[in-house]
């Protein structure tokens, strides 16, 4: 059916490399959607963070001749996006603290409405579900959205995260286990 | 006992399995709805460019996304709230600063009050309080740094007030960084001593406060207080207006009203404190700090609220008919821009006509 997904990622990279510009816009129609979603978690002005994948592709192409034929793409892609919102941050005299980027999962605003439809009952479970969620670190709560959401696996969320798969896994779990511990306590 | 402890908890970690995938499935849809309608722009043109690719600047855009009539009944407001000299305890040393500081004259510059002096400071310059006492200046612009004030013996308070129309960065002797919004005053100590760090605000702010568990941080204003100990969160607490209200970013708070009800604050949450009653709700947190980057994001806001904003922000008077005020937006402003550009936006979709005088703009429901 979708003919961009029986090419492998590695495939598409190697082809770019290779010379082949038509990849590289593969690669980035595949990844858009993802990427964005993913920068409005760091920085919650939409124009910016595209802005931001915009000049992370240009980067890629100009320096394509010094870029490794073995990463991984997803997560390159990923940690790549991070660095770049991470400077915007820095320029913008951003006043978060530089060793805590946030990672805020509520982004949109419409996603409150959506996860509270008008029942009751419902909506006190969920609410404190999101006010658990909250109290995780930002690394926590990018772990688990990289998990659930993104549905990435142990070694792609390693990637990601600059630490080995048997450390994403730990990672991961220790931060359910939190998360139910400030679930049950609320 | 015993068993319906252990039954109550299986319960609740069953409950807590089930909403976690509630709450997974509902976010994946809102994910993918969300990002739909953003389509890669592809420009060919660049992949294809072999020359030096400069730096590109941001450019933000004022978006309206939609803009409806709503029918619902709104709050009154332009009625100012006179309140009275706060109370003065007598452990408290800020309150009795806070008369003993001198106001001067109106001005539209922003104004530092020391105890010997009065300095106006430009919108592009950030005021750092160092370790070692000194008060500098820096200059967002070039970078320069001058020291405004040398240290002294004692620790003293200090005051800043910023007119409508300017706003300001801060960072007090703890490392604890303000964002100050148009229309506020500040009290701070010039260092702290002692075993809390306590500050005095009527207006907005924002702060990223310096952890440190010794000493907890309290913000005051009011009608409350604000306990943290090392966090990110926005204070709103204009005299005009009928509500006090946080909203926290990160890290954890205390919030003390002045009749003495106690709550706690998460991130996401934010504590609206109106008639003497509170109200909690989850919020996306940057709807209310995007000030600080000199965005408003609107969503289905009445724009009565969005013109009272601007006004103040601005620091021009703008007035509105009642009918006006029922319509509502949702969508972005980009601050930066001139007032006229901003309104003139709204009025391109938003059914109302706009009429400049030379000090006020005032905005009629269009027929």
């Amino acid at each position: 059916m979708d003919q961009q997904s029986q090419i492998s990622d590695s495939e598409l990279w190697l082809s770019f490399l290779a010379g082949d510009d038509y990849a590289l816009e593969k690669i980035y129609r595949k990844y858009y959607r993802d990427l964005l979603a993913y920068g409005c978690k760091m920085f919650q002005d939409k124009d910016v963070v595209k802005d931001c994948i915009q000049d992370l592709f240009i980067k890629i192409h100009t320096h394509r001749q010094n870029l490794s034929p073995t990463l991984s793409l997803r997560p390159y892609l990923t940690l790549s996006l991070k660095r770049t919102i991470y400077n915007v941050l820095r320029d913008e005299r951003e006043i978060y603290d530089i060793e805590n980027l946030p990672f805020n999962l509520a982004s949109e605003s419409d996603i409150i409405e959506n996860l509270f439809p008008n029942n009751d009952e419902q909506m006190e479970r969920r609410k404190k579900l999101i006010i658990a969620v909250g109290m995780l670190s930002a690394r926590q709560k990018e772990a688990i959205y990289l998990r659930f959401i993104q549905e990435l696996d142990f070694y792609e969320i390693g990637e990601t995260l600059e630490i080995n798969y048997q450390s994403a896994r730990n990672l991961i779990f220790r931060t359910l286990v939190k998360l139910r511990n400030f679930y049950l306590s609320l | 006992m015993k068993v319906s402890g252990k039954e109550e908890k299986r319960k609740k970690k069953k409950e807590f399995a089930f909403t976690a995938k509630e709450i997974v499935h509902l976010y994946k849809s809102h994910e993918q709805a969300a990002f739909l309608e953003d389509a890669p722009e592809i420009e060919k043109t660049q992949f294809h460019q072999k020359n030096q690719i400069k730096k590109k600047q941001h450019i933000r855009r004022i978006i309206i996304y939609s803009i409806s009539v709503a029918a619902s009944i709104l709050v009154v407001f332009g009625s100012y709230l006179w309140l009275n000299q706060p109370e003065k305890s007598k452990e408290n040393d800020l309150f009795t600063y806070l008369d003993e500081l001198s106001i001067g004259a109106i001005s539209n510059e922003i104004q530092l009050f020391t105890s010997d002096s009065i300095l106006n400071i430009r919108e592009d310059e950030c005021i750092k309080y160092e370790k070692d006492g000194n008060v500098i200046l820096e200059s967002s612009q070039s970078g320069k740094q001058s020291v405004i004030e040398k240290s002294r013996i004692e620790t003293t308070y200090n005051r800043i007030i910023v007119p409508k129309g300017k706003r300001m960065n801060l960072i007090l002797s703890d490392g604890t960084k303000i964002v100050i919004n148009a229309g506020s005053q500040l009290v701070y100590p010039t260092a702290f001593t002692g075993e809390k760090r306590e500050i005095y605000v009527e207006g907005e702010i924002f702060l990223n406060v310096k952890k440190d568990e010794s000493r907890p941080f309290i913000v005051k204003t009011d009608l409350l207080d604000v306990r943290v100990l090392g966090t990110s969160f926005n204070v709103s607490a204009y005299k005009e207006d009928k509500e006090t209200s946080i909203v926290l970013v990160c890290g954890k708070v205390q919030v003390k009203t002045r009749n003495n009800n106690i709550e706690e604050l998460s991130p996401n949450e934010r504590l609206c404190f109106k008639d003497d009653k509170i109200e909690k709700s989850i919020v996306n947190p940057y709807e209310y700090t995007c000030w600080t980057q000199s965005i408003m994001l609107l969503h289905c806001e009445p724009l009565d609220v969005v013109f009272k904003k601007l006004s103040r922000y601005y620091g021009f008077s703008i007035q509105y008919d009642k009918q006006v005020a029922e319509i509502t937006m949702s969508g972005k402003l980009d601050l930066k821009e001139d007032l006229k550009n901003v309104i003139n936006t709204i009025a391109y979709t938003a059914p109302i006509t706009v009429s400049y005088e030379e000090n006020r703009i005032i905005i009629r429901e269009s027929k």
